[in-house]
């Protein structure tokens, strides 16, 4: 049999043109007999590693290398600028991997010197066009073998076919010189083209001989076998933004780059053997694997904590001056201030955002006045609350040459004794435990940077929580990376890190979204940008991108494609056949689509498929050496340094990633945290709060939990409404209960039942009592089937881990008939009866798979008891926090400003001399907090909302409209929106008159769309001879106030939308949602509202299951829909934003009322909702007969439409109604 | 000499086939017997419009004359595609 490699493949990491997932490739390759297959994606190592996995997994040898976009040797002979010349380069050995990693990364990052991750010098790096230089190519080309690339961009072929015989020499001649005759080879293709491409290879096998090279045979490989070519054939017209009917350069003229077998690739090339014969020689050159073994640690630096620590006693900060309560200029006065810095002791200003945004900044003992605060209390109806100090998080210095083993026992033993008040026998013997395990697997390094970002963040007042497994370590807790008790919540450690199992621990911990690139920052100046990135994600084809770029492709209008594609739901693009025939909103479309047959079949095809490399939400590299050494390095669109490997790809590597994620809840909290220190004077601690607040159980139970995070889903809300919590347990049960798994086993109804004493507790065995008491018997947590592995059958908890693990993924019958086996023996061994232990078995395999990590939840529990905390007490400080921090959670914002509403807080119109950017309270003589709507929620302001509040603070309020656009310079556009969402009201001036005025005011006065001013225009006091012009108007009716808010802020001012359609809804018998607990369980009701939230979650059968919140005037309504019901109406549920339901009330708790919907019948968009109803309605009575929607005759003829004044410019239509 | 080419697109009736090319063929009326090929080669139609794969080969007959044949995928016919005169 003929030895034959590929050694020019292309993946689907070559996007946009290869065609072949590295798996395919991988299996295609042994089933060919081949023992090796090279990968050489387009200036990418982005499928390197799971090539290289792959490969292993299929008994195929893996060859790394890249096809680089290269500068032309002769740049004077290129015939299109635009398209340089490709280079094929393999790594001979680990120093070529480097070499490749060092080569990606100057290619796609260009000359920018990587000081940091936001460096200003990204912005000329153009990423779509990656190009080698000579320059770097000559730096790093050792170790690597060279190949000429491909017929079309290898520049030696293209000089060839265009007949320069001699500059085609020239360019063989430098590469030569460059990486050495050995090292250099002439790439020959045959794939069955026209006479004069065939006849290219033997001009290049002339050429090779004339400068004593070798020639190698490849076939170019884009897919793995003919009936892909199509794909890849719409794929580059996808990537080329065209239709498949124009040409391109790129496109290939057959289907012959496919894997092919050696045999068929010998008969092409029978009259130039050796060139086959050289592809095996290159291959068996190749011989080398990526390290997957080893772990890549980067050391802590004890020393420049030593440094900080000794900065930080003489009361400066890490290069910021965020950590200043002892700072001298506090104790001594501002002269002895060592850094000479404006310092808020002087400035005297109000804590709260201003002085911890200096803080942030880096200037300037902004939290000297924090001591100030140390002892006070707040008693403000949440009882006797400690406020927050900056020496709560503390911590000692180093010593000299201590080393970190010793300084982590330390560290861990103050974090303990500051918790635990003393070291107990309980929490040292658990420490002493975790240590030896941590030291054992050489990890105290890790936990020591992971600590010292943690302590930068509370050093810097930036709001974190550590989440997931790492909550199931003391350590961890007592480090304060997470603030979860591990002991008191019976948390187990060896979930998070296994001696039995050689894993990296996964810390993941959440900072404040809108100060977490401070924390990146800090992690990049510490460790230097050579040593951190960001990981990227993959993004694949999805159902809805896979239609509309192949519908492009393939000539489909933009508007048919947008209408085809937005029927599907979130999926993956292969089930897309699947969901047009499950779900009735599909399927009543199907018409539409039949006519699709090859767009649906090739989006199925692509499914899957990388896309784009972007940014990990919160992952972070770093590297021990510099990262390019092992890691090629990209930048993201969002302007950051990103690796081209994922984070399964960086595990597999051995290299550390931490993720440091945004929160936006942790935002809002903060938020609400300085509205209560503003009105109280007083920052409660939220972290000491506690944990047996009645008001906040008493909130939970009341369902009305909206803005609380992880509470306040329909389903979450109907769980609290069943299961009526009332300790911390109950909370951190309700989390782990509400997802796919424990709802798809049914874990719930025996939960609740039990709970309420309607179903009897039976344990198997005793020993079962102590683990499951805390949850009635129901197996909710990994952490409990480890301890009754433990219990039952002696597994140490490390055993027990594995064995939780092997049942959780999926498991041979084989490899499950032996785990049985050792458990029931384990069991025998301990007295336990064969089938009470088969018995024990048996339930813990069931709930394996289900079980949730308790350790996340009661680290994501506790912040949802402190927003239920918050929100029990504080209602207007944290909704005004949530409505700031949006988009986040489950509701859109009007929603939660009508729950703000029904919560007694009044929503205040915007106001250019009272908003700030975020969302403020305001309190009345009684001590009432409304909220006024922020500048941030003003569509349309942008980033010119900090001007107006800077502009306001240095120079005093606005006087009127005039004065406002003379010193802001926002765009006229914005400016009429503050018009119109009534930020000018503090004039006097009607909307009406301020928006004629606006139109009068001349172009340099009020700036234009880009915020520049220009002239020349009319003189001043033409303005208000215009003004005086102005027609009697009527005043914007209570319709058109609530349309315009919920347009231009996205919360309603005054009154809710659905109440003008109050009469209505009454005459058809719609039952408000407050009144709906007076009727009974079982009794018909007819409901109506706005879709606020829906969800789809997997059942156990099966079968469609949709809950559906909607929001009526007065409060929210769960609706379950059936597959019966959804059957009928899947398209009106889908399709339509307001919602009339009819069904049966089930009611199964005192306050869990959810309708079970029967008929579900659309009603249109919620705008057509603001107006009121004219005429009589059709379907059933229901539909208003009247769509008045914006552009109908009916609507312009009730508003009143004018021409702005102006003449030319900006000057537009603006609807007032 | 310049050779001149007729395009003809006209289908064929084939004989036998050796290495993927006809032994013989009839075009209007006549027989030719093919007595080698002078190379093959592959296009791709207009698949998004239901074309196939167009296989090409180059054939000297026993006439002296030189044809290039094509067999499209999706008919599976030979055809005269191109009469080198």
């Amino acid at each position: 049999m003929t030895a034959f490699t590929h050694l020019h493949t292309h993946s689907n990491f070559s996007f946009y043109d290869g065609a072949a997932p590295v798996e395919a490739l991988a299996r295609a390759a042994r089933d060919a007999g081949m023992s090796a297959l090279a990968l050489t994606d387009h200036d990418s190592l982005a499928g390197a590693v799971r090539f290289f996995q792959a490969a292993l997994a299929a008994g195929v040898r893996p060859i790394i290398g890249v096809e680089f976009t290269v500068e032309p040797v002769l740049p004077e002979h290129l015939e299109d600028p635009e398209r340089p010349p490709h280079l094929l380069l393999l790594a001979e050995d680990n120093e070529g991997y480097s070499n490749l990693c060092r080569l990606v990364t100057a290619a796609r990052l260009g000359e920018a010197r990587r000081e940091s991750a936001f460096s200003a010098a990204y912005r000329d790096v153009d990423r779509d066009h990656p190009l080698l230089t000579q320059e770097n190519l000559r730096r790093h080309c050792g170790h690597l073998i060279a190949l000429s690339a491909c017929r079309k961009r290898g520049e030696i072929p293209a000089l060839l076919a265009r007949k320069r015989f001699g500059e085609a020499y020239e360019v063989g001649e430098h590469y030569r010189d460059l990486f050495g005759s050995e090292h250099f080879f002439i790439e020959l293709h045959n794939h069955l083209l026209p006479r004069p491409h065939n006849r290219m290879r033997h001009r290049l096998g002339d050429l090779a001989a004339r400068l004593g090279l070798e020639c190698v045979a490849t076939n170019n490989v884009h897919y793995v076998d003919r009936s892909s070519y199509r794909l890849q054939d719409v794929m580059v017209c996808m990537g080329a933004r065209q239709t498949v009917d124009e040409p391109h350069p790129d496109r290939r003229p057959n289907a012959e780059f496919a894997l092919k077998p050696p045999h068929e690739m010998a008969e092409l090339f029978a009259d130039q053997p050796e060139a086959i014969a050289n592809a095996a020689r290159i291959a068996a050159r190749c011989e080398w694997e990526l390290d997957l073994e080893s772990f890549h640690f980067p050391a802590f630096d004890m020393e420049r904590l030593r440094e900080h620590c000794a900065r930080r006693a003489w009361g400066m900060g890490d290069g910021g001056w965020g950590d200043g309560d002892d700072c001298r200029c506090r104790m001594e006065g501002p002269d002895h201030c060592p850094a000479r810095r404006s310092c808020d002791w002087i400035t005297e200003r109000p804590m709260g955002e201003g002085a911890r945004k200096v803080a942030s900044d880096g200037g300037r003992c902004a939290n000297a006045r924090g001591t100030e605060r140390q002892t006070a209390t707040t008693t403000a109806g949440a009882g006797e609350i400690r406020a927050a100090t900056a020496s709560a998080f503390d911590y000692p210095p180093p010593h000299a040459g201590e080393a970190t083993r010793d300084y982590l026992r330390r560290l861990c033993a103050h974090g303990a004794r500051r918790l635990y008040g003393h070291l107990t026998g309980e929490v040292r013997a658990r420490l002493d435990h975790e240590l030896a395990i941590i030291e054992g697997k050489g990890l105290c390094d890790y936990f020591l940077i992971v600590w010292d970002i943690v302590r930068f963040a509370r050093e810097q007042r930036i709001r974190c929580t550590g989440r997931g497994s790492a909550g199931d370590s003391l350590v961890s807790y007592v480090l304060g990376i997470t603030h979860a008790d591990p002991l008191a919540n019976d948390l187990l450690f060896e979930r998070f890190l296994n001696p039995e199992r050689r894993n990296m621990p996964d810390i993941d911990v959440d900072f404040d979204t809108r100060r977490r690139d401070e924390v990146t920052r800090y992690v990049y100046d510490t460790y230097g940008a050579e040593h951190v990135a960001a990981v990227c994600t993959v993004n694949t084809f999805r159902a809805r991108a896979a239609i509309r770029e192949i519908g492009h492709a393939l000539g489909f209008s933009d508007e048919e494609i947008g209408r085809i594609a937005s029927l599907f739901p979130h999926i993956r693009a292969a089930d897309i056949g699947e969901a047009m025939e499950r779900y009735p909103e599909l399927r009543d479309a199907a018409v539409d689509i039949d006519d699709k047959r090859l767009l649906i079949e090739l989006a199925q095809e692509i499914s899957g498929f990388p896309r784009h490399l972007s940014v990990h939400v919160g992952g972070l590299l770093l590297g021990a050496r510099p990262l390019t050494e092992m890691v090629p390095l990209e930048l993201a669109c969002k302007g950051i340094v990103i690796s081209q490997f994922d984070k399964d790809d960086v595990e597999a590597l051995g290299l550390v990633k931490m993720d440091l994620l945004g929160l936006r809840i942790h935002s809002a909290i903060e938020d609400a945290l300085d509205h209560i220190e503003t009105r109280t004077g007083v920052r409660p601690d939220i972290e000491a709060i506690p944990l047996d607040d009645e008001p906040s159980y008493e909130l939970l139970r009341s369902t009305h939990t909206v803005g609380l995070f992880q509470l306040e889903s329909p389903g979450q809300r109907n769980l609290l409404g069943r299961t009526q919590p009332t300790q911390f347990e109950d909370v951190i049960a309700n989390i782990s209960l509400f997802r796919p798994g424990p709802v798809q086993a049914d874990m719930i109804t025996p939960y609740v039942l039990r709970r309420h004493g309607l179903q009897p507790v039976e344990y198997a065995h005793p020993d079962l009592e102590p683990i499951l008491a805390s949850t009635f018997g129901v197996v909710i947590y990994q952490e409990q089937v480890l301890r009754i592995a433990h219990a039952i059958a002696g597994f140490s908890l490390g055993e027990a881990d594995v064995l939780r693990r092997m049942m959780t993924h999926d498991i041979t019958p084989e490899d499950l008939e032996e785990v049985q086996e050792r458990f029931m023996l384990r069991a025998s061994e301990r007295g336990v009866r064969p089938d009470v232990a088969a018995e024990i078995f048996d339930m813990v395999r069931g709930f394996a798979a289900y079980g949730f990590n308790k350790a996340h939840a009661a680290c994501f529990g506790k912040i949802s008891y402190q927003t239920a905390w918050l929100k029990a007490h504080y209602p207007a400080e944290f909704l005004a926090g949530i409505l700031s921090s949006q988009p986040m959670g489950f509701y859109p914002p009007r929603t939660v400003a009508e729950d703000a509403k029904r919560f007694g807080c009044a929503i205040l119109p915007p106001c250019v001399n009272r908003s700030e950017g975020r969302c403020t309270v305001e309190y009345d003589a009684n001590e009432r907090g409304d909220i006024r709507v922020g500048l941030w929620m003003v569509r349309g302001l942008h980033g010119s909302a900090e001007r107006i509040v800077a502009e306001r603070e240095r120079h005093g309020p606005f006087a009127s409209l005039d004065d406002f656009c003379r010193r802001t310079c926002v765009p006229r556009p914005a400016v009429e929106n503050l018009v119109l969402a009534r930020a000018f009201e503090f004039t006097g001036l009607s909307v009406q008159e301020l928006m004629w005025r606006l139109g009068a005011l001349p172009d340099d006065v009020v700036a234009d769309r880009r915020g520049r001013r220009c002239g020349p225009s009319l003189a001043y006091d033409d303005v208000d001879d215009l003004v005086r012009l102005l027609p009697s108007l009527d005043p914007m009716t209570a319709v058109g106030r609530v349309a315009t808010d919920l347009h231009l802020l996205g919360v309603s001012t005054t009154r809710n939308a659905f109440s003008f359609w109050r009469e209505r809804l009454r005459e058809l018998g719609v039952t408000p949602s407050v009144k709906l607990w007076r009727r009974g369980d079982r009794e018909r009701v007819r409901v109506a509202g706005i879709v606020v939230a829906r969800a789809r979650p997997p059942t156990r059968s099966g079968r469609t299951a949709i809950f559906i919140s909607l929001e009526d005037e007065l409060g929210l309504i769960d609706v379950a829909v059936f597959e019966e019901a959804y059957e009928k109406c899947g398209r009106a549920l889908y399709t339509s934003p307001v919602l009339c339901v009819e069904g049966r009330l089930t009611r199964m708790g005192r306050l869990d009322l959810s309708v079970t919907a029967e008929r579900v019948i659309g009603l249109g968009s919620w705008q057509d909702f603001a107006l009121p109803p004219a005429g009589d309605s059709r379907e059933a009575g229901l539909q208003p007969a009247d769509h008045r929607t914006p552009g109908s005759a009916t609507y312009r003829n009730e508003q009143v439409v004018r021409q702005t004044p102006i003449r030319g410019g900006e000057g537009r239509q603006i609807a007032m109604y | 000499m310049v050779a001149m080419t007729r395009s003809i697109g006209e289908p064929i009736y084939t004989e036998g086939t050796r290495e993927r090319c006809p032994n013989a063929f009839t075009w209007r009326g006549r027989r030719y017997e093919v007595v080698d090929t002078g190379g093959a080669w592959r296009l791709m139609g207009r698949w998004w419009k239901g074309d196939g794969e167009r296989r090409f080969v180059r054939v000297l007959t026993d006439a002296g004359r030189t044809f290039d044949l094509c067999r499209y995928e999706t008919t599976d016919r030979w055809h005269v595609y191109r009469v080198w005169d």
